[in-house]
């Protein structure tokens, strides 16, 4: 199995999957009563004579006995939650295919191993498997749609029908490429019926005046499904996640004075504090306070508050507008407590659901946990007498079935997964009469897995008049738009690690000129885009100030993956948050980045020869050259200035420029101007004159 | 004198939005954005005259406005529609939020 492939076709290793012996397959099929069965027959329940078998008894000979006639057996459902590995993959599946509201649909996440560390690789939907049920098992069987690119797309699950008598039978989950080659074969141990599995903490505040909530009947008052007693926790085992509640606690603020209303950054801070669980990552772990009120008043009932950093980890519900006992109380408790649970899981409002990314259809009548009752076609009346207290199917097969990284609290942003863009929005125009021409180019064709991606740019006129352009193409001054098409096929925007608001200075561009900038793109705001083996595609968008959009050509490359140990261990080195924006920054002394340096210097001390290091000695370089001011809060009137360090900066930007170096020119003559202004500065006018020489040597500036 | 509470509920993304209350802006800002968490993108409380009072919203080139009697529908909600127009309506009780 390839590295990066966990569909890909199977390793030796294979565990075994239980062997369906007689003895199960006889009880795993279900007895129908015999058509003479009497269950009130003569010798007591369950006894029956059997006339024929009498009748056939040779004369003299002794009775048969009666066989007693057998009881039904259920079959057990096969929805839930299953997990098996092979080799370095770890699969959860998720089986969505019988029960009490099926989707009939499959899922799984895919973790990488490695020694005692686990990690998230990615995950994939079936949405539509043709499904084929006999007595002694169900397969499932269809196209995956994955978060890298599989190898082996087609997903079958085959899982033989268990009675409930006998624990349940395992999944083998088998991956097929689209010529019907075998890829890998899991065997998947029966985990659990729910289908995700989320750990809840409420804690409460202390000055909240009414009960928490516990369960509502959903008898008590007009509704639209059948009557029951509903908690949290039911509701969403109704949804098929499987919510285990974690002891909570009160939350004591009698020294905050009466009537303290919360702000968002102090329930972000509370939970922070407070909430069991809390860890910078994701995790299937949910934090809800109940609290009195917000800032906002009464008229907030609840909130998902947490938008800083990692989002979705926590919510907060408001009981001055939604405390009491009465039943209209009980029921909006649980609407309310439900819904911003909603909002961790990452589901937006019912009729907003275009504005996800990527658009959803937005269902303004949906009759959801999602939707508001009184923006119900009819009014809350209404809603409220439809309403079956459950979420639409769309949204269960999000909450049950959505790539793992778009549900997960902690995972992406709320209203977003991964920024995804409607890929029309990238189309060529129908008619292009701007007068410019927008070119893009990775500066090589292939990356290896871990190298920083630079993208070069250039901007000239169709126009023999020539045109008035902003003069900077670099995407974080916002002028400049730039989609990149995954392995995947997911198209993203990519967002700038730190916008630039530029003075657009426009100028004037003749004719036969070109304005050209090199932009590192594999970190951004969206984190790094391109930490996949694969295929990717970038187009531009410039923003001319005459508010034409002026379309680049689709510039193509590939990513592929680490071939030696040497390249293994660099890609670890080189990917990360804090390397990718000390690629961006260009090199920084902040102690916020430090484990990213430490990275830097271990690829300079034990792969200096690699041309990968090129990039590092870069990044070090330049910030070798510069100043650098900290600042720190213990001491704010005090500012540690870092002054250049001029020959440790010349010594790496001349290693990272040499002729062999595999960074583009253009941003290697920028380095090298940057040394020279910063060795003009310090007196040094020879080594300043040498710098930009080597500079106008390798790209020549425009007259 | 009642107090009329205006609120800039769904559909905002960035707008310039002006509230104007019998001929007097109240209320002016650029980068109007409806936080999605809860549908409200801003509010504005002002005094209004018993008897009625005129609201006018503008955004997005449009303007909707609507008569209202501060003293019986005190709570003016304003959406913008999938066209971008303003859509204005006064109630007795104040939309939820959440």
């Amino acid at each position: 199995m390839a590295h990066d492939d966990p569909t890909g076709p199977a390793d030796v290793l294979e565990l075994e999957a239980p062997a369906l012996t007689p003895e199960i397959a006889d009880q795993a099929v279900e007895f129908a009563p015999s058509a003479s069965a009497d269950p009130t027959g003569l010798g007591g329940a369950g006894v029956v004579e059997d006339a024929e078998l009498q009748a056939a008894a040779p004369p003299g000979a002794t009775p048969l006995p009666v066989l007693p006639v057998p009881l039904p057996i259920r079959t057990r459902n096969v929805t839930g939650r299953y997990r098996g590995r092979v080799g370095g993959f770890e699969l959860e599946t998720r089986v969505d295919l019988d029960g009490a509201h099926p989707l009939n649909k499959l899922s799984g996440d895919f973790f990488s191993i490695s020694g005692g560390t686990t990690t998230y690789f990615g995950s994939f939907i079936v949405q539509s498997p043709v499904i084929t049920r006999t007595a002694t098992q169900i397969v499932a069987r269809g196209l995956g749609q994955f978060t890298f690119g599989a190898g082996a797309p087609i997903v079958q699950v085959t899982i033989p029908r268990r009675s409930i008598l006998v624990p349940p039978a395992p999944a083998t989950v088998q991956f097929f490429t689209t010529s019907n080659a075998p890829g890998a074969s899991y065997t998947c141990a029966f985990e659990a019926v729910g289908l995700r599995r989320v750990v809840i903490e409420t804690d409460r505040v202390s000055d909240v005046s009414t009960p928490t909530f516990n369960t509502y009947n959903t008898g008590s008052l007009p509704s639209g499904g059948p009557a029951r007693n509903l908690s949290v926790v039911s509701a969403y085992a109704e949804a098929g996640i499987e919510m285990v509640a974690s002891p909570g606690s009160i939350v004591n603020i009698a020294g905050a004075g009466a009537n303290h209303t919360w702000s968002d950054a102090e329930l972000h801070a509370s939970m922070v504090a407070h909430f069991s669980k809390y860890k910078n990552a994701p995790q299937w772990a949910v934090y809800q306070l109940v609290c009195q009120s917000h800032d906002l008043g009464p008229g907030l009932y609840g909130i998902m508050f947490d938008q800083l950093g990692l989002q979705r980890q926590g919510c907060a519900v408001f009981h001055q507008g939604i405390g009491g006992t009465t039943a209209d109380k009980l029921r909006l408790q649980a609407y309310t407590y439900v819904h911003e649970l909603g909002h961790c899981f990452n589901l937006l409002h019912s009729w907003q659901k275009s504005l996800a990314n990527p658009p959803g259809v937005n269902r303004p009548a949906a009759l959801s946990w999602m939707n508001y009752p009184w923006n119900y076609p009819g009014g809350a009346a209404a809603f409220w007498s439809a309403f079956p207290f459950q979420f639409d199917n769309p949204e269960l097969t999000h909450l049950r079935h959505g790539f793992r990284n778009h549900v997960i609290m902690g995972g992406d942003p709320f209203g977003t997964h991964s920024a995804l863009i409607d890929p029309q929005a990238v189309a060529d125009p129908v008619r292009d009469e701007s007068g410019f021409r927008l070119e893009i180019n990775t500066h090589r064709p292939n990356y290896v897995l871990g190298e920083p991606v630079i993208l070069e740019l250039a901007l000239s006129v169709t126009d023999r008049r020539g045109k008035v352009a902003h003069p900077h193409l670099h995407p974080k001054a916002s002028m400049t738009s730039l989609a990149i098409c995954k392995p995947n096929g997911d198209v993203i925007a990519y967002e700038p690690y730190i916008d630039h608001l530029m003075d657009s200075q426009p100028r004037f561009l003749a004719d036969g000129e070109v304005i050209e900038e090199s932009a590192y793109i594999g970190y951004g705001a969206g984190g790094l885009y391109f930490d996949r083996p694969g295929t990717y595609k970038l187009r531009a968008i410039y923003q001319a100030p005459d508010g034409s959009q002026v379309f680049s050509n689709v510039a193509e490359f590939r990513v592929r993956h680490p071939v030696t140990q040497g390249e293994e261990d660099l890609a670890d080195l080189l990917i990360g948050d804090e390397q990718g924006a000390l690629f961006y920054l260009l090199g920084s002394d902040s102690p916020a980045l430090a484990s990213g340096n430490r990275a830097f210097d271990t690829v300079l001390e034990k792969h200096a020869k690699s041309p990968l290091a090129d990039y590092v000695q870069a990044a070090k370089g330049v910030n070798a050259a510069r100043t650098f001011v900290t600042v720190d809060a213990a001491t704010p009137e005090e500012a540690n200035i870092r002054p250049p360090e001029l020959s440790t900066a010349e010594a790496l930007l001349t290693a990272a420029t040499a002729g062999d170096s595999r960074i583009d020119d253009l941003s290697k003559a920028e380095f090298l101007q940057k040394l020279a202004t910063e060795q003009r500065r310090a007196g040094d006018d020879q080594g300043a004159d040498a710098s930009a020489m080597k500079a106008a040597a390798i790209r020549p500036k425009p007259h | 004198m009642a107090k009329l509470q205006i609120a800039l509920n769904d559909g905002f993304a960035g707008d310039a939005v002006a509230v104007v209350v019998d001929g007097r802006e109240v209320y002016n800002k650029a980068g109007v954005k409806t936080d999605l968490r809860i549908s409200r993108a801003d509010a504005v409380e002002v005094e209004a005259p018993d008897g009625g009072a005129t609201v006018e919203i503008r955004a997005r080139g449009g303007s909707a406005t609507i008569q209202v009697d501060a003293s019986r529908t005190p709570y003016v909600t304003v959406d913008l529609d999938d066209d971008g127009r303003p859509r204005i309506r006064g109630s007795a009780e104040p939309t939820p939020m959440l």
